[in-house]
């Protein structure tokens, strides 16, 4: 997926080079996994989590989680952080972001609507080459096309208009939150004394979203779970003369879950993940002492 | 590695996973995990966030071993490429 975006994927942690080198056998990694055990780039880049003190010292030097992304220069164009750990940003959220517009692929669900006004509203899915899983943020794209001269509002509008609004029908354990807009440019309409800002031609309107622990239940059975979301557009069209009437469209999406990638510890096993192929609890081992050798002030 | 949970001494405190469904376990954005939401690496920033370095800063350069124990030079490497730099917190865990 990097590579054909011409993207190459490095990462860094606070994990051992023997560590590194067990997990990417196991896991048939083929970029460059970066040991930094003191956290000096950590450090560098301005990601050490600060909330860790040194006595709590087996996590002290860890990062916030998240991404840099650079140009051919190697300047920062772009950064990826999300408040919550789990929630973090997937290899396509990355790769549309450097290419400035997302596209779905083969493996995207996607669905698609055109109606007598001409407007084509298409709604995918993008994140985990399709699929779902506990934890990690994906997005849910809703593309209107529009012919020429016809545009689409932003809020706030005149009382009686009806401005872009996108709602999701989702299974409880499914969380968003409207991600991206595109801007707007503005529109002075007689009779109006504030300009209007509206979208033409094509925008594409982002929605984040993730799953979290509620969904667990879901991997019981046998085949693997798939869920459903409904995806209500409302929007109002309009030319130079003359508006439309408000319409909505419904999009359906169905997405199917995967599993989430854990250590193997015999302890936290469960239908939602698969395990790690790599010693898991040794390794663990290995960094305790480390960890407690470099902390000599710990409290534990 | 995508993961919820920390671990601390594993051998001593056995959480069985209904148990992770308890209030004190189970955060805002309803995640369970083995340890209390008030661990501090399960704490959430609401302030100062994203951290880090400013987009238009040059990527500082640096020098540290991949997983096969080469020392590599990260801008060397990235040569004329775009690049991705992913700060995770670990493997084991």
């Amino acid at each position: 997926m990097f590579n054909d975006a011409g993207i190459k994927l490095y990462a860094v942690s606070y994990d051992d080079q023997e560590a590194l080198k067990a997990y990417a056998l196991g896991q048939g990694i083929e970029f460059t996994l970066f040991s930094d055990p003191e956290s000096r780039v950590i450090r560098r880049y301005g990601v050490l989590n600060t909330f860790i003190e040194t006595k709590d010292d087996f996590y002290f030097g860890i990062p916030f989680p998240g991404t840099f992304l650079l140009d051919e220069e190697g300047v920062i164009v772009d950064k990826l952080f999300r408040p919550h750990l789990s929630t973090r940003d997937s290899g396509e959220a990355m790769i549309d972001r450097m290419s400035g517009r997302s596209l779905h692929e083969d493996d995207d669900p996607f669905d698609c609507s055109l109606e007598e006004d001409g407007i084509e509203v298409s709604a995918f899915y993008r994140g985990g080459r399709g699929h779902l899983r506990i934890g990690p943020m994906s997005r849910l794209m809703v593309r209107f096309k529009m012919p020429p001269g016809i545009h689409v509002y932003d809020k706030p509008v005149p009382e009686g208009m009806v401005p872009v609004s996108i709602d999701l029908e989702a299974p409880e354990g499914v969380r968003w939150e409207p991600g991206e807009r595109r801007s707007t440019r503005s529109l002075q309409i007689a009779g109006i004394q504030e300009a209007l800002q509206v979208w033409d031609d094509e925008v594409e309107f982002e929605t984040l979203i993730f799953g979290n622990s509620t969904l667990a239940p879901l991997y019981e059975s046998d085949d693997l779970p798939s869920i459903t979301i409904t995806i209500n557009v409302r929007y109002q069209a309009c030319d130079d003369q003359k508006c439309f009437l408000p319409q909505s469209r419904k999009l359906k999406l169905n997405i199917p879950m995967g599993k989430t990638v854990i250590p193997d510890f015999e302890e936290f096993r469960r239908a939602s993940a698969t395990t790690v192929k790599m010693d898991s609890v040794a390794h663990w081992q290995k960094l305790s002492a480390r960890q407690k050798a470099q902390n000599p002030d710990s409290t534990s | 590695m995508q993961l919820v949970v920390g671990l601390i001494d594993y051998k001593r405190r056995k959480i069985r996973g209904i148990a992770m469904a308890k209030e004190e376990f189970v955060d805002e954005f309803g995640f369970y995990g083995p340890m209390p939401i008030s661990s501090t690496h399960r704490t959430i920033p609401k302030r100062e966030f994203p951290p880090g370095l400013a987009a238009g800063e040059l990527a500082p350069n640096f020098r540290l071993k991949n997983q096969f124990g080469d020392l590599i030079d990260f801008h060397v490497d990235r040569g004329n490429s775009k690049a991705a730099l992913l700060f995770f917190r670990s493997v084991v865990w």
